[in-house]
């Protein structure tokens, strides 16, 4: 039964989400091709056209998703990952022999990143993003197009690989834990609700064997001068119950108002009464019948105390997570707070039990002014979800991000000094942003604390600023800014959205009014800042879209959590009920019959009926004393009109031995005239057994 | 001699008759009347002496609001039992109920159960030891020795009479007994809510098999 709830759906979805989010960066890509082929005057390259169709082929792959089983989304995309990288190679091949600049979309790899991370993982995911870096490296060393801005430019787009890769690395982790914790809370659910069903089950045929089926067979055995009409109609319903049972259609449970709303009518077929919803499913037994007896007992009252004439309303409502009960009369009423504390009617019988069953009972009456008695019930809220965000996977995430991190703009700010206006300023910048990186990554907790973030957020912004200040205002130069923009990354990845969409902001307007007091060009602003902004759009996107499929997933998972466990009780009580009633009926099947008949009974009925009431008594209380010998032996007894009672009090007394126990016991009742006890003893008692046979006690074994 | 006032509490109308015919013939015994439920029995006038008060009406009542409603009406409580769960037997031991008789017994046993609670006594009977003696709870409770070997005895099934030879007492003896553990035991704690609540903790004490295991 795990499977059908697991089958890994919150993993799946997570897949599928991210298949489309690589779809929607290739199209983006695919977009900026044209248009790069229109600057340079209608000219396309061939290496561009087969990366145009491994775009295709990873957007093809998200057109899919959403319909595709796990198995078919990781076979496409392989294909669109391994489609892409032969591409990639297919360029090197070619531009080798060209004079022409390395093609700017060979550098973006998110979205084969991110197919990789559908295809086949994090390690996919990341092995992707090794060979695009290697592959760019490659390229520009056969170009011979190493520059300072193109390696700000690919360590850049290589973190952005990296951070997707990371965050999928968490959500697909995240969400084999969900479908683990589901899986194991469907299993817990339904074998509870199983437990449940067969008790309820239980009773209710233990309710029909004892109510209907004993009492019969004790009034037909006990010669009392009872109406022959009567007692055969009493058979009747007797057997007819337990047949029902028996062949399933006795309904294992009736929805909670239908039941209320027959009861009351039972009591005063004059009451009005409105009844709605089917909320019986999410009713747990014991609320059920504590607001059940609780709504009755006002009935009762009102019936009792409010006086003749009274008009009495009943309003219930059951939906799946609560329940309401208002049962109002225009009757006399009473003063609450004068009612004496003997009325246990009101006090234990309505508030006390429906307080006890996690409900509350709201009394409202004054004298002269007729009573209103609400009852109400909220199901418990859900449990607290798991944490469903993996601290090893984050703390692997962080940590590999911030060793690429570090190297590689520790590299930049290197190679920046050149270029600076003071050679310190690059270097005191990294230094800044690494401290800022730190600071979030030591952080006790998943999510970091106020002051954390706080002192993560302003120190990254003062650094930017006093950098941008100090740094001459071109996009090369201007490294940092995209680099802690991944601080904000960083803060996102770890729920914290609105630090990290905030802090973006701030560093958007520092760097655009640094840009505009020192006269920079539009476009060199422009440039210098939306990989920055991008990129923190991008993962706080996809945080925030992930935890609204984590939410969803795991809704839906909760009713199917739900649905199982109705399905087990449905089932369990089925089982139960049909075993019981077979049972039963076979033993009391045929003497019902004859009792139903209305013939005059015998004296052979009488007993038999006895015989078959003592042996359905000891089906409940016997256990191991009922063997074949003693319950052949107690039927002859109790044939001849002996009171034969057998009890099994031995529990799981570790000594006990039962060998010769019904032998023994067998002859005892043989010799029995009016009244027979056989009782298996509780541990600490020495022997093992005792008989009272017509006041003689014996003990065997111990 | 003053004549007691029998009434009877149970979903079937046919025990209600059939308990008439039982005192019919009895002496200083008369048939009040026959209600399915503790509601309808109350009246604004306490019409009956002892109650036969059924240990598992459908109604959803509990036996121990059942009890504290007829005791508030001013009626003495015998219960009436089909079979012996010793679950629900336990509830209606912790209630001030005089005793409980099964449905089967002889008639005499009954009638006699009957003359007792009249008179205000306790009415022990195997089915109550059995209950006690094997409850748990009553492993803490303070009793003597000689108090749990009286149990422990009328749970074989023995009378007073027979206790009473066993042990070298006499039969006053053994009453005191039986009616100190009844007065003990009202006094522990753990009462069932509901009916479903019962069966589970039968199943906890793995005196009710639990599901599936059979």
């Amino acid at each position: 039964m795990t499977e059908t709830v697991a089958g890994g759906r919150a993993e799946l979805r997570a897949r599928r989400l991210f298949a489309i989010v690589a779809a929607l960066i290739a199209t983006i890509l695919a977009a900026f091709t044209p248009l790069t082929a229109l600057q340079r005057g209608l000219v396309v390259h061939q290496s561009e056209l087969w990366m145009l169709g491994a775009l295709a082929l990873i957007a093809l792959t998200g057109l899919a998703a959403p319909r595709a089983s796990a198995r078919t989304l990781r076979i496409m995309a392989g294909v669109a990952v391994a489609g892409w990288v032969l591409v990639q190679v297919a360029t090197l091949w070619q531009t080798a022999g060209q004079a022409v600049l390395t093609p700017w979309v060979i550098t973006a790899s998110a979205a084969a990143v991110i197919t990789g991370l559908v295809a086949g993982g994090v390690a996919l995911a990341w092995g992707v993003q090794l060979v695009a870096s290697v592959l760019v490296l490659v390229h520009r060393t056969l170009l011979g197009d190493i520059t300072f801005a193109g390696w700000v430019n690919d360590t850049q787009a290589m973190l952005i690989g990296i951070v997707v890769a990371a965050i999928g690395a968490i959500t697909l982790a995240s969400g084999r834990r969900l479908d683990a914790a589901t899986a194991e809370r469907a299993a817990a659910a339904a074998a509870a609700a199983s437990a449940r069903g067969r008790l309820a089950a239980r009773s209710r045929a233990a309710a029909v064997v004892h109510d209907d089926v004993l009492a019969t067979l004790t009034l037909a055995g006990s010669g009392l001068p009872i109406p022959r009409d009567l007692l055969a109609a009493q058979a009747a319903r007797a057997e007819g119950s337990v047949r029902e049972l028996a062949a399933g259609t006795f309904a294992p449970t009736e929805p909670f108002p239908a039941e209320l709303a027959a009861e009351v009518a039972r009591r005063d077929p004059a009451a009005r009464i409105e009844a709605a919803g089917d909320g019986a499913a999410g009713l747990p037994d014991d609320v059920r019948a504590a607001l059940l007896g609780a709504a009755l007992q006002a009935v009762d009252n009102s019936i009792r105390h409010a006086g003749p004439g009274t008009r009495r309303h009943l309003v219930v409502v059951a939906r799946a997570d609560a329940v309401t009960v208002t049962v109002t009369d225009d009757g006399v009423g009473f003063d609450p707070a004068a009612l004496p504390a003997d009325r246990l009617g009101v006090r234990v019988s309505i508030v006390e039990r429906v307080r006890d069953a996690g409900g509350v009972a709201e009394v409202d009456s004054r004298p002269g002014g007729g009573t209103s008695i609400r009852l109400t019930w909220t199901a418990p809220p859900e449990p607290p979800k798991p944490d469903t965000t993996d601290p090893r996977m984050l703390r692997l995430g962080v940590a590999v991000i911030a060793v690429v991190f570090t190297v590689t703009q520790l590299a930049v700010a290197i190679l920046a000094v050149p270029t600076a206006r003071f050679w310190w300023v690059p270097l005191a910048v990294c230094v800044g942003l690494f401290t800022a990186t730190e600071v979030l990554r030591r952080s006790p907790t998943a999510v970091p604390s106020r002051g954390r973030l706080a002192a993560v957020t302003g120190l990254t912004l003062v650094v930017v600023a006093v950098g941008a200040v100090l740094s001459p205002f071109t996009y090369a130069d201007l490294w940092f800014v995209t680099t802690a923009a991944f601080v904000f990354v960083a803060v996102a990845v770890r729920g914290c959205l609105r630090w990290a969409l905030a802090g973006a902001a701030v560093l958007l307007v520092i760097v655009v009014a640094v840009g505009v007091s020192v006269g920079a060009s539009p476009a060199t602003v422009a440039m210098s800042t939306a990989r920055a902004v991008v990129v923190v759009l991008l993962a706080v996107g996809l945080t925030r879209v992930v935890a609204g499929m984590q939410a969803r997933t795991a809704r839906l998972q909760e009713r199917a959590v739900r649905d199982e466990e109705r399905a087990a009780w449905d089932a369990a009580a089925r089982d139960e009920l049909g075993d019981r009633a077979a049972r039963v009926a076979e033993h009391a099947g045929p003497i019902l019959r004859r009792i139903a008949a209305g013939g005059e009974l015998t004296d052979v009925d009488r007993r038999a009926a006895l015989a078959v009431q003592g042996g359905l008594r000891d089906e409940l209380r016997a256990g191991r004393l009922a063997t074949p010998a003693v319950a052949e032996a107690a039927a002859c007894a109790r044939a001849r009109g002996v009171d034969v009672l057998l009890l099994d009090d031995a529990g799981d007394r570790p000594d006990l031995d039962l060998d010769g126990v019904d032998a023994w016991l067998a002859a005892l009742l043989e010799t029995a005239r009016v009244r027979a006890v056989g009782r298996l003893l509780p541990a600490g008692r020495g022997a093992t057994a005792s008989a009272t046979v017509d006041g003689e006690t014996t003990d065997f074994g111990g | 001699m003053e004549t007691t006032r029998v009434a009877v509490v149970d979903d079937h109308e046919l025990v209600g008759m059939a308990v008439a015919g039982l005192v019919a013939d009895e002496p200083g015994l008369v048939f009040a009347r026959h209600a399915p439920t503790v509601s309808a029995l109350i009246g604004p006038r306490c019409d009956a002496d002892v109650v036969l008060l059924d240990l598992s009406l459908r109604d959803g009542s509990t036996p121990a609001a059942n009890v504290a409603a007829l005791a508030h009406w001013g009626a003495r409580v015998l219960f009436l039992t089909s079979a012996e769960n010793p679950y629900l037997v336990r509830e209606a031991c912790r209630t001030t109920a005089l005793g409980i008789v099964r449905k089967s017994a002889p008639r005499e046993v009954i009638v006699d159960a009957l003359r007792a609670a009249a008179r205000g006594e306790h009415v022990p009977s195997t089915e109550w030891a059995s209950a006690l003696d094997t409850d748990p709870l009553l492993g803490a409770a303070p009793l003597t020795a000689r108090e749990r070997e009286v149990l422990a005895c009328y749970a074989s099934g023995m009378g007073a009479k027979e206790v009473a030879a066993a042990l070298f007492v006499s039969e006053n003896t053994v009453n005191d007994h039986l009616r100190r553990i009844r007065a003990v035991y009202q006094q522990l704690g753990r009462p069932a809510q509901t009916k479903v609540e019962l069966y589970q903790r039968g199943i906890e004490d793995g005196f009710v098999p639990a599901p599936g295991s059979d």
